[in-house]
C-alpha cells in the first residue's frame, strides 16, 4: 500500500503539527501572516498518499460553511460604511467581508489539520502514541470502544428494525414512530446492558487487567528528528503564546 | 496420553447468590491432561455454569456460594481471580459477537489483544497471531474489520484469540453454535490435533454428532449432577440420556427397527459407524416394508421470486435473477455457503429489501407495493439474533406484541398467545422474562413470538442454534402444526439432519443463484455431489452416497425418510 510522507510521521508529530497550526493563526494578528499559515494548513494534504480524500471531505464541510459565513458577515456585519455591494435593501460590506476570511480561515486551518491527521492515521495508532506517552489504558480503550460502538450500534439498531417489521410493527406515520419507540429502543438497550456483561468477561479473559505493562504488535516509527520538530513546534507555540499575552499587557 | 489428572473436581456444589436450588450438584471428576472432554446435557443442566467456574468466574465475577474443591493445572478457580487463572486455562463464551473485545480494528489486532495485554514480545504475537488465524482457516481476514464478519467467521476470530494465548487447558462453550458444517469439522480436527500436543480441551456442547466425533470422554450434566461419564459410545447409547441422542444413532436405530441393521453390530453413534454398521448387514437387506413415494406438494402458489436481482446501494449486488416458487404447506430448506445471498433473499420475502429488478409476489400481488411490516403478514420471518426481538417485560407479552399490533380482540389475543405458547412448550415459562430463561429456549421464544400472527409464511433463520434435542424437538412440533394448518415454513440452516427430517424440499444458493431446486427425497447422484460441496450433506444423504446408492431406492428411501431423523 502506497504511504504519503504526511501519513508516515509518528501521530504525535501530525496532531502537533495541527495543533500548532491552529494556534498560530488564532495569534496571528495581520492578514498575511493568516494566510501563510493557512496555506500550510490547506497544502499540507498534498503531502499525504490520498490528498484527494481529505479534499474532498474539506470542501464537502468548509464550501458550505464558507457560504454561511461570507452571507452573514457580509450582510449582518454593523458599523461598517464601506459597501462592495448594494443590492435592493441588502448590503454587502468590506469588513463584514474581512471577518468572514479571517474566522474561515481560522477554522480551515483546524480544521483541515484534524482530518488530515484523522484521515492518516489509524485510530489505534493515535491512541497508541498517546499511551505510550502516559494515556491511562482505561481511557484509551473508551475512545477506541467509542469509536467503533456507533457503527456497531446502529447495525444492530438496523437489525431490531427489521425483526420488529418482521412481526407486523408499522414505522410509516408518526402515531406509529411513537408506537415504536419501546420495541425498538428496548432491544437495543436490553441487549446492550447483556453485552457489557459478557464483554467485560471477554476483557477479564483477554487479561485486559493484567498488571504487566501490556505491548504492541505495532511499532510506531519515530524518529529524532521528528523529536526535536514536536519539541520545536511546542517552543514556538509557547513563544507566540508569551508575545501575544506580553503584546496585550503592553 | 499423559494420565495425570490436570482437572480435579472433588464434590463441587455451587448455589448462584439469590437462588435456592444450586446450579452444580456435588460433581467429582478428574480430567488427565491432552484429553478432549465433551459435557453434554439438556439446557438449564449446568454446562455453562461449570466451564465458566473453571475457569474462575465463580464466586468472584457471578457472586454465588461455592463449596467442594477445584484445582485446575494446580491452580484454585474458586480461590483465584480470572486474570490469576489466564496462565492455566482460557475460555471461549458462547456469543461471539461480545466477545469482540471492541478496541481492535483488525482481525490480526483482535487475536492478538490478549496477547499484547499479557506483555508478549510483539514478535512472539505476531507469530502466534499468524499460526492461530491459520488454524482456524481464517488468515484471508486477517485486515478486515472484526465487527464486519459474519456471526460465523466471529465465532472463528474469538476461538482463534484463544488458541493463541496458549493455555494448558483450553475451554469452549457452544463453540459450534454459529458455524457452517465444513467449520465444525475443521474446528474438531483443530481441536484433537491440540490435544495430541498435550493441550486438555473441555467443550460445552449440543452438537452430540459432533461431540461423538471429536471427544475421548463425555460427562453429562442433568439438573447440575454429573448422570454420566464415559466414552462417547457409552454415553451416548444409553436409552433415555437427558442429553438426548446423536443423528447417527437415530438412523441407526432407525435401520433396525425395519431389519436393515445387524444385530450384532453396536448402534452407531458416528458417521462412519452408521456406514460400517450398514455395510456389515448381509445384503443391505432393503425394507420389508416398502415406503410410499414422497407426495408432491400441489398446492397454490403462495409466494413467487420471480428474477430478483438485487444490489446493495455500496454497489455489491447479492441476488442475480432468482426464481423461486413456494407453495402453500411447502416445507423449504434454504442453504447455501456465508455469503451466499440466503439472508438477502429472506429479507425480500416481505418486502424489507426491495428487488433492484424482478418482483417478489404473494398470491399474485406485487410486495413491493407494501410498506415495510404490513407485509409481515404474508410472510414473518424469525432472525437468528433473537436479542434483536424481544423485549418485553414477560414471554407472554413478547408473543402477544404482535398480536396487538394485528388489533385483535384481548380474547383472541389471550387463546393465540395460550395455544402457542403450549406448542414451542414454553408454556411453563409464560410468566417469566425472556432473559430469565436459557439462551436455548429464548430462540423457542422468538419463534412463538412470530409465529403467533399465523402468517402464511414462516421463515426461519438458524433456528436451531445453541438448542438442545428437547428444544429442537419443539421447534419441529411447531414446524409441524403449521404445516398442517397449510401454512408454509422456509429454514436456513446449518443443521443440515434437522433440515432433511423437517422439510420436504433443498433450495441451494451459490453466489446469489439458485443452483439447486429439488425434493429431499429426489435428489440425483450429481445433486448430492453438488450438494455436498457447497454446504455438506445430511447424515443419511451422506450414507447413500458413501455407499453408492440411489436416495430413491428402497434402502435410500429408508435412510434419507425424515422418520430417520426423528
Amino acid at each position: 500500500m502506497h504511504t504519503g510522507w504526511f501519513d508516515s510521521l509518528h501521530p504525535l508529530t501530525k496532531l502537533t503539527w495541527a495543533f500548532s497550526l491552529a494556534v498560530h493563526i488564532y495569534m496571528a494578528t495581520t492578514f498575511p501572516a493568516s494566510m501563510l499559515f493557512w496555506g500550510l494548513a490547506v497544502l499540507t494534504p498534498l503531502t499525504a498518499a490520498d490528498p484527494r480524500a481529505i479534499y474532498r471531505t474539506l470542501w464537502g464541510i468548509f464550501i458550505p460553511v464558507g457560504i454561511s459565513l461570507f452571507l452573514l458577515q457580509g450582510v449582518f456585519f454593523p458599523s461598517d460604511t464601506t459597501q462592495l455591494w448594494h443590492i435592493g435593501g441588502v448590503s454587502i460590506s468590506v469588513s463584514g467581508m474581512s471577518v468572514a476570511a479571517t474566522a474561515l480561515m481560522r477554522i480551515m486551518t483546524l480544521g483541515s489539520g484534524l482530518l488530515g491527521v484523522v484521515l492518516t492515521t489509524p485510530p489505534a495508532h493515535l491512541t497508541q502514541a498517546l499511551a505510550e506517552r502516559g494515556l491511562p489504558r482505561s481511557i484509551e480503550y473508551i475512545l477506541l470502544m467509542a469509536l467503533q460502538i456507533i457503527p456497531d450500534m446502529r447495525l444492530r439498531a438496523h437489525g431490531i428494525l427489521e425483526a420488529q417489521q418482521s412481526r407486523g410493527l408499522v414505522v410509516d406515520s408518526l402515531v406509529g414512530r411513537i408506537g415504536a419507540i419501546v420495541p425498538l429502543i428496548g432491544p437495543l438497550v436490553v441487549g446492550a446492558l447483556i453485552d457489557v456483561e459478557e464483554r467485560a468477561m471477554s476483557l477479564e479473559l483477554r487479561a485486559f487487567a493484567h498488571p504487566a505493562p501490556p505491548t504492541r504488535m505495532i511499532v510506531l516509527p519515530d524518529t529524532r528528528l521528528q523529536h526535536w520538530g514536536r519539541t520545536g513546534l511546542f517552543l514556538s507555540v509557547a513563544g507566540v503564546a508569551v508575545m501575544t499575552a506580553w503584546s496585550n499587557l503592553a | 496420553m499423559n494420565t495425570t489428572p490436570v482437572i480435579v473436581i472433588e464434590q463441587l456444589r455451587f448455589t448462584y447468590h439469590n437462588r435456592s436450588t444450586p446450579a452444580l450438584h456435588d460433581i467429582s471428576m478428574a480430567i488427565p491432561a491432552g484429553q478432549c472432554v465433551a459435557i453434554i446435557g439438556p439446557a438449564g443442566a449446568g454446562k455453562s455454569t461449570l466451564c465458566t467456574l473453571l475457569a474462575g468466574f465463580m464466586p468472584q465475577f457471578f457472586k454465588g456460594e461455592a463449596s467442594g474443591s477445584v484445582t485446575v493445572n494446580g491452580a484454585a478457580p474458586l480461590q483465584s481471580p480470572v486474570i490469576d487463572m489466564l496462565a492455566h486455562v482460557t475460555i471461549v463464551l458462547s456469543q461471539a459477537s461480545t466477545q469482540i473485545s471492541g478496541v481492535c480494528f483488525t482481525v490480526a489486532d483482535e487475536v492478538g489483544f490478549g496477547l499484547q495485554n499479557l506483555g508478549i514480545p510483539a514478535d512472539l504475537i505476531r507469530q502466534r497471531v499468524a499460526e492461530a488465524l491459520a488454524q482456524m482457516e481464517i488468515s484471508h481476514l486477517a485486515e478486515r474489520s472484526p465487527f464486519q464478519l459474519s456471526g460465523g467467521q466471529q465465532q472463528r476470530v474469538v476461538i482463534a484469540a484463544a488458541l493463541a494465548q496458549r493455555p494448558p487447558i483450553l475451554i469452549l462453550d457452544e463453540p459450534t453454535a454459529q458455524l457452517d458444517p465444513p467449520a465444525v469439522a475443521q474446528l474438531g480436527a483443530t481441536l484433537r490435533r491440540l490435544a495430541a500436543n498435550g493441550q486438555t480441551i473441555v467443550v460445552a456442547e449440543h452438537q452430540l454428532d459432533w461431540v461423538a466425533e471429536f471427544a475421548d470422554r463425555v460427562c453429562v450434566l442433568d439438573h447440575g449432577r454429573l448422570v454420566a461419564d464415559g466414552t462417547p459410545g457409552e454415553v451416548l447409547r444409553m436409552p433415555a440420556s437427558p442429553a438426548g441422542r446423536p443423528y447417527a444413532l437415530q438412523v441407526a436405530q432407525h435401520l433396525a427397527s425395519h431389519s436393515m441393521w445387524s444385530p450384532q453390530h453396536p448402534l452407531a453413534v458416528r458417521a462412519d459407524e452408521l456406514v460400517t454398521g450398514i455395510v456389515a448387514t448381509p445384503a443391505h437387506t432393503p425394507s420389508t416394508r416398502p415406503l410410499a413415494p414422497m407426495p408432491h406438494n400441489t398446492g397454490p402458489t403462495l409466494l413467487a421470486i420471480e428474477q430478483v436481482a438485487f444490489r446493495y446501494p455500496n454497489g455489491v449486488a447479492v441476488l442475480h435473477g432468482v426464481s423461486l416458487t413456494i407453495r402453500a404447506g411447502e416445507r423449504v430448506a434454504l442453504l447455501g455457503k456465508n455469503g451466499a445471498g440466503k439472508s438477502t433473499l429472506l429479507r425480500h420475502f416481505n418486502g424489507l429489501l426491495r428487488p433492484s429488478s424482478g418482483h417478489v409476489r404473494h398470491h399474485g400481488h406485487d410486495i413491493a407495493k407494501l410498506a415495510p411490516g404490513r407485509a409481515s403478514r404474508c410472510a414473518s420471518i424469525v432472525f437468528q439474533d433473537v436479542r434483536n426481538q424481544l423485549f418485553a417485560a414477560t414471554i407472554a407479552e413478547e408473543v402477544a406484541f404482535g398480536l396487538k399490533l394485528l388489533k385483535l380482540d384481548q380474547a383472541t389475543i389471550a387463546a393465540r398467545v395460550a395455544h402457542t405458547l403450549a406448542i414451542c412448550g414454553i408454556a411453563e415459562w409464560a410468566d417469566s422474562h425472556p432473559y430469565d430463561i436459557p439462551t436455548a429456549l429464548r430462540r423457542l421464544v422468538a419463534t412463538a413470538a412470530v409465529m403467533a400472527l399465523e402468517s402464511d409464511l414462516l421463515a426461519l433463520d438458524e433456528p436451531t442454534a445453541g438448542m438442545d434435542e428437547a428444544a429442537i424437538a419443539h421447534l419441529a412440533r411447531a414446524i409441524d402444526h403449521m404445516h398442517a394448518q397449510g401454512r408454509s415454513v422456509v429454514v436456513v440452516s446449518h443443521d443440515l439432519n434437522f433440515c432433511a427430517a423437517h422439510t420436504d424440499r433443498v433450495v441451494l444458493l451459490k453466489d446469489g443463484r439458485v443452483v439447486l431446486d429439488a425434493p429431499w427425497a429426489e435428489l440425483s447422484a450429481d445433486q448430492l455431489h453438488q450438494l455436498a460441496d457447497e454446504v455438506g450433506l445430511p447424515l443419511g444423504h451422506a450414507c447413500c452416497a458413501e455407499l453408492a446408492i440411489s436416495t430413491m431406492s428402497p434402502a435410500g428411501q429408508l435412510l434419507c425418510s425424515a422418520d430417520a431423523l426423528r
